[in-house]
Parts: C-alpha cells; sequence; structure tokens
C-alpha cells in the first residue's frame, strides 16, 4: 500500500469540473456509474473520495465527471446503437468492457494501465488530465481490454518517443489510438452540454495523437 | 496506457492525503479580473453561453495590451505541469485575434519543447501536452494571418523550422488558409524537411469523413460481449427510466 498526496489542483474551470461536478451529484448517477464500471469501495476511500463523492478535488468525483462526458455528450445520449458514432456508443463499449475500475497512486506521471477486466487509473489521471482527456483514456484503455494491443513503433519524431513501442500501426487497425482520438475528434464535432473551450481541447489532443501516434500517418488532420 | 495486465500480487488500496496549505491566488488587477471573467464564460454552459463568451472575449479585446501582459505574467507562474490552466491562458491569447497576442503566441512557438519528464510518454507524455499548447498557438497566429496579419504569416513561416511535426502541421494547415496561402506551396516545401513534405498533403477532413470503426461490438472481449449492463439513467427532466443498477455505493448526501 502506498501513500501520496493530492497535488495542487488545477483550476477547476479550466478542467471542466465547475460545470460536470454539479451534474454528478445525482444519486442516481452515481448509484449506476458505481455498478456500470466495478468500482470497488477499498479501492476507492482512504482519501480517494468514496466518503465524498462529490467533491471535485477528490478522485472519485473527478473520475465520474469523465464518466458523465462520455454518458451524456450526445445530443440523443440514449441512443447508444452499435451502428452510430462513437460520441453514442463510447459509453456502452466502456461499460462493457470493465469489469473493475481501480484508483491508485501510481508514481506521479503515471495515468492508467488495463489488464484482465480491470483498468487502474493514477494521480496523472485525476489531476492532469481534463475531464474529455479522462473520458479519452477510459476509451483508449477499454479497447486494450477489447483485446487490441498496440503493435507498432511510435515514428520519428513521436511526441510518444520516437522508436519506442506502444504505437499503432495505422489508423485501420483500429487499435487503442483511434479509438480515443476518434472519440476526442467526435466530441469536439458534435459535442453537447459542454463547453466549446473543451472542445476546442479536445480538437487539438486529438490532432496530437493523429500525428504522433501512428506508425504511418493517417493522412488527414482535423478541419 | 499500457496493457497487458503487470499489476502485481492484490494488496490493500492504496491512501491518499489532502495536501497541505495550498493559497489560492486571487486576480488582482484589472487585466486579471478580465481574463477571470472570460475564463468563467469560456467554461459556461446554456442558452446564454455563447452570448456571453462573445461579451468577454469583446470585454478582453478593449484592454489587449494589458490583458497579454497578463496572459504572459499568468501562464508563467502557472505550475508547469497544470496544462489544462495553461492552455487556458494560451487559448485565450489565440482567441483574442489580435496583434497584441503574436509576441506571446511566436515566444511560446519557438521555445524549445522541454525533454520528456515521464516514465512512460504512452501513458502520459510531457512533451505531448507541450506540444498541444503550441500548436494552439500556431493557430492564433494563423488566425491573424487569415486576417491579413504579415507578421503573423512571417512567424508561420518560421514556425515550418521548429522540429515539431505538430508545429509544423499546425503551421502549413494555417498558412494554407491565409490569403494568397496556396500560392506558398513551394516556399513551405523549401522551409520543411523532405520527410515532412507530406504535411502539405494532408486533408483537414470533418470527421463525419473519416474512417469510421464498423461493428464495435466485434470489438468487445468475450467477457464484454456478454455483459448485459444497463445504459446510464436518464438526465434529470429527460424521459423517466426505470433504475435498477443502484449498488452499495457512496452516497451523494453528507453527513
Amino acid at each position: 500500500m502506498a501513500t501520496c498526496s493530492i497535488p495542487t489542483i488545477p483550476n477547476k474551470t479550466t478542467t471542466g469540473e465547475t460545470l460536470y461536478g454539479p451534474r454528478i451529484c445525482y444519486q442516481p448517477f452515481v448509484d449506476w456509474a458505481w455498478a456500470a464500471h466495478g468500482f470497488r469501495n477499498n479501492y476507492w476511500d482512504d482519501g480517494f473520495g468514496y466518503e465524498d463523492c462529490c467533491n471535485t478535488d477528490l478522485p472519485l468525483a473527478r473520475t465520474f465527471n469523465g464518466i458523465w462526458l462520455l454518458n451524456y455528450s450526445a445530443d440523443d445520449y440514449w441512443n447508444e446503437e452499435w451502428s452510430n458514432n462513437i460520441l453514442h456508443w463510447g459509453r456502452r463499449y466502456v461499460r462493457n468492457q470493465i469489469d473493475d475500475l481501480r484508483s491508485l497512486c501510481g508514481d506521479g506521471t503515471a495515468i492508467a494501465s488495463a489488464g484482465s477486466g480491470r483498468i487502474e487509473v493514477y494521480l496523472g489521471f485525476f489531476y492532469t488530465k481534463d475531464c474529455p482527456g479522462r473520458a479519452e483514456t477510459l476509451v483508449h484503455e477499454s479497447r486494450h481490454l477489447g483485446g487490441k494491443s498496440h503493435n507498432a513503433n511510435f515514428p520519428t519524431g513521436s511526441v510518444f518517443g520516437a522508436g519506442k513501442s506502444g504505437a499503432d500501426s495505422t489508423w485501420g487497425y483500429q487499435g487503442a489510438w483511434m479509438y480515443g482520438a476518434l472519440y476526442l475528434w467526435w466530441f469536439y464535432a458534435d459535442g453537447r452540454r459542454t463547453t466549446w473551450a473543451l472542445r476546442q481541447a479536445a480538437r487539438q489532443r486529438a490532432n496530437v495523437v493523429i500525428d504522433n501516434a501512428f506508425a504511418t500517418h493517417p493522412g488527414f488532420t482535423i478541419a | 496506457m499500457s496493457e497487458g495486465g503487470s499489476f502485481g500480487p492484490p494488496s490493500a488500496s492504496d491512501a491518499l492525503r489532502p495536501e497541505r496549505d495550498r493559497p489560492e491566488r486571487r486576480p488582482a488587477s484589472q487585466a486579471a479580473v478580465l481574463l477571470d471573467n472570460f475564463f468563467t464564460a469560456m467554461n459556461a454552459v446554456g442558452d446564454d453561453a455563447e452570448d456571453d463568451y462573445r461579451a468577454a472575449l469583446a470585454e478582453l479585446r478593449k484592454q489587449a495590451d494589458l490583458v497579454m501582459v497578463e496572459i504572459g505574467r499568468a501562464e508563467n507562474d502557472c505550475d508547469r505541469r497544470k496544462y489544462p490552466q495553461r492552455w487556458a491562458h494560451v487559448h485565450a491569447a489565440a482567441e483574442l485575434q489580435h496583434p497584441a497576442a503574436l509576441p506571446f503566441l511566436r515566444n511560446l512557438v519557438l521555445t524549445p519543447i522541454p525533454p520528456e519528464e515521464s516514465a512512460d510518454p504512452h501513458s502520459l507524455s510531457t512533451v505531448a501536452e507541450e506540444t498541444i499548447l503550441r500548436t494552439t498557438a500556431v493557430e492564433g497566429a494563423g488566425a491573424l494571418a487569415a486576417d491579413g496579419n504579415r507578421a503573423a504569416l512571417d512567424a508561420l513561416l518560421e514556425f515550418l523550422t521548429q522540429p515539431s511535426l505538430s508545429v509544423q502541421r499546425a503551421a502549413v494547415q494555417s498558412i494554407l488558409k491565409a490569403p494568397r496561402g496556396r500560392r506558398m506551396r513551394k516556399r513551405i516545401e523549401a522551409l520543411l524537411p523532405g520527410d515532412r513534405h507530406f504535411l502539405l498533403d494532408l486533408k483537414a477532413i470533418d470527421v463525419r469523413d473519416a474512417p469510421q470503426i464498423k461493428r464495435p461490438e466485434r470489438q468487445l472481449s468475450e467477457a464484454g460481449r456478454r455483459a448485459r449492463i444497463e445504459p446510464a439513467p436518464n438526465l434529470p427532466g429527460d424521459e423517466p427510466q426505470e433504475q435498477g443498477q443502484g449498488g452499495p455505493g457512496p452516497t451523494t448526501r453528507k453527513g
């Protein structure tokens, strides 16, 4: 068992906490999110927020914020048909894949890892990512749980470490990077119940993923 | 973001402690107040959000010179790891679409990206986060160039010599959108390294024209395919829905 400290909390308006925080503080949502994503008390207590689940200083509420965004950003959010786009079915894919969602300290910069139906999220997830970034991470990690590992090395000049493993070969490989980028792209293009600023931030992030996470550049950029 | 399940043996969960003594700086100058108002407006939702945003932006523009001093100071004072907060400042400078913002935007783009600080850049890449700040700044200069600002166009050409692929990509796209930008292909080519000439041929597309994921239900694990988990409850005010997923979760009531 490790003990860590809450880092200095970024401005909650700019990360989306101010917007989403009041929305997650709704018992039917909390009950549903808790059960649907396999939260377990002993991984979310002891400072991580179980005892104060609406407090957006704490990891649990910040995770709920990402889950809320993932679930309600399509105009017709209840339409989660697989034939629709990822803004609609991303939430269904994520909740179907995650059996067990745990919070841990990590090394301070780590974001998340996935394996065997379980996703672990770390301090970097709660305090470095904004709300769309947390939703993207859940989509990305869920794709790993769906059985798709990365299959290539990052290209020359990649911000993720040129030559290192962890990239996807192509956009058409339909790996975790593609899922995450496509989710952000749709969120930018058609996200609802959110702000212009968060959508713009999502666009910038998706473009950097498109540029840097594929061994072969997809050949397009976000208009 | 790794996969593969290297979690180690089951153990008790970690513990998280609050940080002590976290003083919060309050905005002091008029420019700081205007900037704070803008941040609030840019993160607002609702019927009036767009109007409020435009009004806050108009107020910023009235005092663009002072506001840019404040943006520069505040961004510089930010903890380097508070990327969303830093991004908000860069976004504000870009949205100003005022010549006073150009020195800040240019300086940011030309500042070398610090070496990677993360042990696992695939998980969190500080280089990626710094890059996002710079691509936002490039597009801010691009908006000025689109308005015919010659110095901004020169800055965009200068950005092509930066090593970052994403900075170059954003600069190419911005130049091509500028007045007579399409005629600058040869000049862009001359400034880009040979292996980056493909940036001139990238298609700027709408997400609806991007290759999508066909039959995502087939991309679930076996357990994922079998899962029968209720969708999220409808939002308050929307059509009611049966609630059946409650569990021994946390309560929103305090005390």
